[in-house]
């Protein structure tokens, strides 16, 4: 076959990564003595269409493997067999066992699935307690010296206690394959070995329409087959486990039989009694008609038949068939969503960018010439297109929104595993996972977030027996929280444990020579060493976290998206970290404003108040370390000129204006020159042809086409903090040498 | 071989054509295939803390791109930009996010058609540049008179950004 399949094999990929994650996700919350139908067909659906797919496409590993697990779920599903915890345990196992052989084909070596046999083992192991094959019924015995491909499988019917009742006992099926069906890589011969597994199956080949050898073409298809199967499945039940990837693919028509056929004979003689009937139906086929009839022929009971619908449903007529009402309905839905690709939605995004900054300059254009300026019409019309625009981006922006829970997910079954293998009792608790969030940020937040949590688990919740002694409940609470605050977006890590020891971080720090020992500290600047690169407290480094690059990669990780991250904690009580996101990378609303003649951008999201300076207000502390008092409180102050080093314009704070800031739960203020004015601003990256410039955050283009730097506020401060200690220190050297 | 590679100076046989320009009375070149354009000197906005030889950012259809000073990095004696002084924006082709730069040079020169194996390997430091970002040397006839140029490796010049290893053979003079 010339088909190039390697598209397919990504989408397979993808939506068997999806299913995966639904069955986790089910598996985790899944009560093993009180579960629904809901619930396990859910995970059996799933893995039945993994097995489909990787069939298909030739992954028999994974085929193999979901077909064991999928032996295993239909016992539990039927209720024969039970769920147990060990049961979930080995299916988590599983999925990760599923993700890592997808990975493998998708050309990530180095996957770790040794455990699948091992897993596989453990489900045949079920599996073969049910499957005593329950001699099935003499029509076997009749078969064997007459059939000409007899499937039987191991795995027959369950519940077949009363074989001879009054019901259905199997099916006649008649399938013929469209050449399409081949050419799209659908061999038959698997559609009938899986119907051999159904059941009893008699299968006859009719060969009539074969051509001569030398006008056979490979990828046509001239065989029908005529089958009995005996199995106790409606359908709708045999048209998903077997045919489901081929009902638009092939002829069909069930009939269903309330005796067993038993040898070629008969089954032709059958078939060739109903081909009338048959052909009819498949003329009808088209109007998707669901027929009842009557068929004295055989046995003269009561049969209705159904003709092919093609996952149409005329309720109506099915009302009637109470066989078929009790099957599930699969009702195609029409999918309000459609994949696109990332990088499209980036390049709309990138465009969109493009055009706000086309209508700042049209606007500066325009407000310059007084002609101009004085046109009323014109002026609406701009309005008009800024409101378009300022839409137009809105729009596109929540194109590349998605929930936060993208990233939770992940962490109901990290913290199981991880408190199972520590020995602790924790309740995770998620909450505000609908909260929506850039794309782009959330890639940068797993990570971190990780870390995070499994600090929390790890150093965090007390063991039992520790929390049982500190009158505290035994299961410790771990809450992971998101919620929006004015245009950022807040993840807070709560946990009830043991709280942050403010005397053992003071130890290590000094231990490490991160501080001196006279060096007076507040709790929130003790607590704010554990950011230090190098600085970790764990006593004994653990698989989970402790190895001392945790923190401070965090952090750096959170700023590098223009986050911040801040912690607050009470000994004995729990800690809470949170982090602070922007909502957006590409576009912020800004405070322009100047500098030393120099312009640069707050964002807005950054300011907590701008204030205009009083001299009297004014203070200086140890030289020149000036603080403003505002409100009963100092706020130090921070000259952009002396961290920046630029040419100061005017001395003197007269007229100036001081930016109010938060960093880590203390206010600076800044000092700047104007106001200019506040403007939607899409932030450039200065790292895509420089480097990273401490203290900014990225550029954008103004209205006349320059450039101007948007201001990083956490970095700043830093900035400050060091520009300060390091000229303490040479004034102090200078003293010395003096 | 690996030594040529490493100077840029793998591919032999066909000519290239090379942009030249002064520095401080020396004629120097670049591959044409890295220059993307020739502007004039325009406002630029300082960028703080970066080196000296950086002077500053400037819009480039959108795209935010840093420029520097080439006399400057190569720690020649500076003079104000005049009429002629002008600015070569250069891409480098190395790695996939190329990344460009601006460099300001006194003044543009002309365009040479030479064969890159005929480059004469530079000696260790050729003024106070280091050998690393040069190709090597070419001579030309021109006018009748042979005149030397320096052919400057544009990827060094754009990914290494560290200052120190520019001058360094300057420092131990």
């Amino acid at each position: 076959m010339s088909m190039d399949l390697s598209e397919f094999f990504q989408m397979f990929f993808e939506e068997s990564l999806e299913l995966l994650d639904d069955v986790e996700k089910t598996l985790l919350s899944i009560n093993v003595s009180d579960y629904s139908d809901d619930e396990i067909n859910l995970i059996f659906r799933g893995m039945h269409s993994i097995k489909g797919g990787s069939s298909t496409f030739g992954f028999s590993d994974i085929g193999q493997f979901t077909h064991t697990l999928e032996t295993y779920l239909d016992y539990v599903r039927t209720r024969s067999l039970s769920l147990t915890t060990e049961s979930v345990d080995l299916l988590l196992k599983s999925v990760d066992c599923i993700r890592g052989m997808i990975a493998t084909h998708q050309g990530n070596p180095e996957q770790d699935i040794s455990m699948a046999s091992d897993l596989r083992l453990q489900f045949e192991k079920y599996n073969e307690s049910m499957a005593k094959p329950e001699k099935p019924t003499q029509a076997t015995e009749h078969s064997e010296n007459s059939i000409e491909i007899s499937i039987s499988s191991t795995t027959i019917e369950i519940n077949s206690s009363e074989p001879e009742s009054k019901g259905v006992v199997g099916w006649y099926i008649y399938f013929k394959p469209y050449a399409s069906m081949i050419q799209k890589g659908n061999d038959p011969l698997r559609i009938l070995s899986e119907l051999g597994k159904l059941g009893f199956s008699l299968i006859v080949g009719n060969t009539d329409s074969l051509p001569y050898w030398d006008e056979i073409e490979l990828e046509q298809a001239y065989i029908s087959w005529d089958v009995f199967v005996q199995t106790k499945k409606s359908i709708e039940e045999i048209k998903a486990d077997v045919f489901d990837w081929v009902l638009d693919e092939c002829d069909l028509f069930f009939k269903e039989q309330f005796t067993i056929i038993d040898n070629k004979d008969d089954l032709l003689r059958y078939a060739s009694s109903i081909k009338e009937e048959r052909e009819l139906n498949q003329s009808q086929s088209h109007d998707l008609e669901v027929q009842k009839s009557e068929d004295s022929s055989m046995s003269g009971h009561q049969e209705h038949e159904l003709v092919d619908t093609h996952a149409e449903d005329h309720s109506h007529n099915v009302a009637s068939t109470p066989e078929v009402k009790k099957a599930p309905t699969v009702v195609a839905k029409d999918s309000p969503s459609i994949r696109v690709s990332t990088e499209k939605v980036d390049e709309i995004i990138n465009i969109v960018g493009e055009l706000v900054i086309t209508q700042a300059i049209l606007k500066q254009v325009i407000n310059n010439k007084e002609s101009l300026a004085e046109d009323m019409k014109l002026k609406e019309c701009l309005s008009q297109f800024t409101q378009n625009i300022r839409e137009l981006q809105e729009r596109a922006m929540v194109m590349r929104m998605l929930p936060i829970s993208n990233v939770f997910n992940r962490f109901p079954r990290m913290v199981r595993d991880i408190a199972q293998l520590m020995g602790k009792k924790i309740e995770l608790q998620i909450s505000g996972e609908n909260t929506e969030i850039d794309k782009t940020v959330m890639e940068k937040i797993g990570d971190p977030l990780v870390h995070l949590v499994r600090n929390s688990i790890d150093h965090g919740i007390e063991p039992s027996a520790v929390r049982l002694e500190r009158h505290k409940p035994e299961t410790g609470i771990l809450q992971l929280n998101a919620y929006h605050q004015g245009s950022a977006i807040i993840i807070d890590i709560t946990d009830d444990g043991n709280g942050l020891n403010t005397n053992k971080i003071r130890e290590k720090a000094l231990e490490k020579g991160l501080i001196k020992e006279d060096q007076p500290l507040s709790d929130d600047e003790i607590h704010a060493l554990i950011f230090l690169p190098g600085f970790s407290t764990a006593d004994k480094v653990t698989d989970i976290s402790g190895r001392g690059v945790g923190m401070d990669v965090v952090k750096k990780n959170i700023q590098a998206v223009g986050g911040s991250i801040s912690v607050y904690s009470t000994p004995g009580q729990g800690s809470r970290f949170s982090i602070k996101l922007p909502l957006t990378l590409s576009i912020i609303d800004g405070q322009i404003l100047n500098v030393s003649k120099q312009t640069f951008i707050f964002p807005i999201s950054s300011i907590v108040e701008i204030i205009q300076i009083k001299l009297s207000q004014v203070s200086k502390v140890a030289e020149d370390n000036e603080v403003y008092f505002l409100r009963s409180k100092y706020i130090p102050m921070i000259h952009l000129t002396q961290v920046f080093e630029l040419e100061v314009s005017s001395t003197g704070l007269e007229g100036k204006f001081l930016i109010i800031v938060e960093v880590n739960h203390s206010y600076f203020g800044i000092v700047i020159d104007e106001l200019l004015g506040q403007q939607q601003i899409v932030i450039k990256s200065i790292e895509q042809n420089f480097e990273h410039v401490e203290g900014i955050a990225g550029a954008t283009v103004l209205g006349d086409g320059t450039v101007a730097l948007i201001i990083d506020v956490t970095g700043l401060a830093q900035l400050s903090a060091t520009r300060k200690r390091s000229h303490y220190q040479e004034s102090i050297e200078h003293k010395h040498h003096n | 071989m690996n030594d040529n590679n490493e100077n840029g100076l793998g591919n032999s046989g066909d000519t290239e054509q090379f942009l030249s320009f002064f520095m401080a009375n020396e004629e120097y070149a670049v591959s044409i295939l890295d220059v993307v354009e020739i502007r004039c000197i325009e406002k630029m906005t300082p960028l703080p803390t970066a080196p000296a030889y950086l002077k500053g950012l400037i819009n480039l259809r959108g795209t935010i791109i840093p420029i520097m000073d080439l006399r400057d990095r190569f720690n020649l004696p500076l003079i104000g930009y005049t009429e002629t002084t002008v600015c070569i924006i250069l891409q480098s082709s190395q790695h996939a996010q190329s990344k460009i730069l601006g460099i300001i040079v006194d003044t543009v020169s002309d365009v040479y058609d030479f064969n890159r194996s005929s480059l004469k390997e530079a000696p260790g430091l050729v003024g106070n540049i280091c050998s690393e970002y040069i190709c090597g040397l070419a001579t030309i006839d021109k006018d009748n008179e042979k005149r030397m140029i320096i052919v400057l490796n544009v990827n060094k010049l754009i990914e290494g950004n560290d200052v120190s290893h520019i001058v360094e053979g300057a420092m131990h003079e």
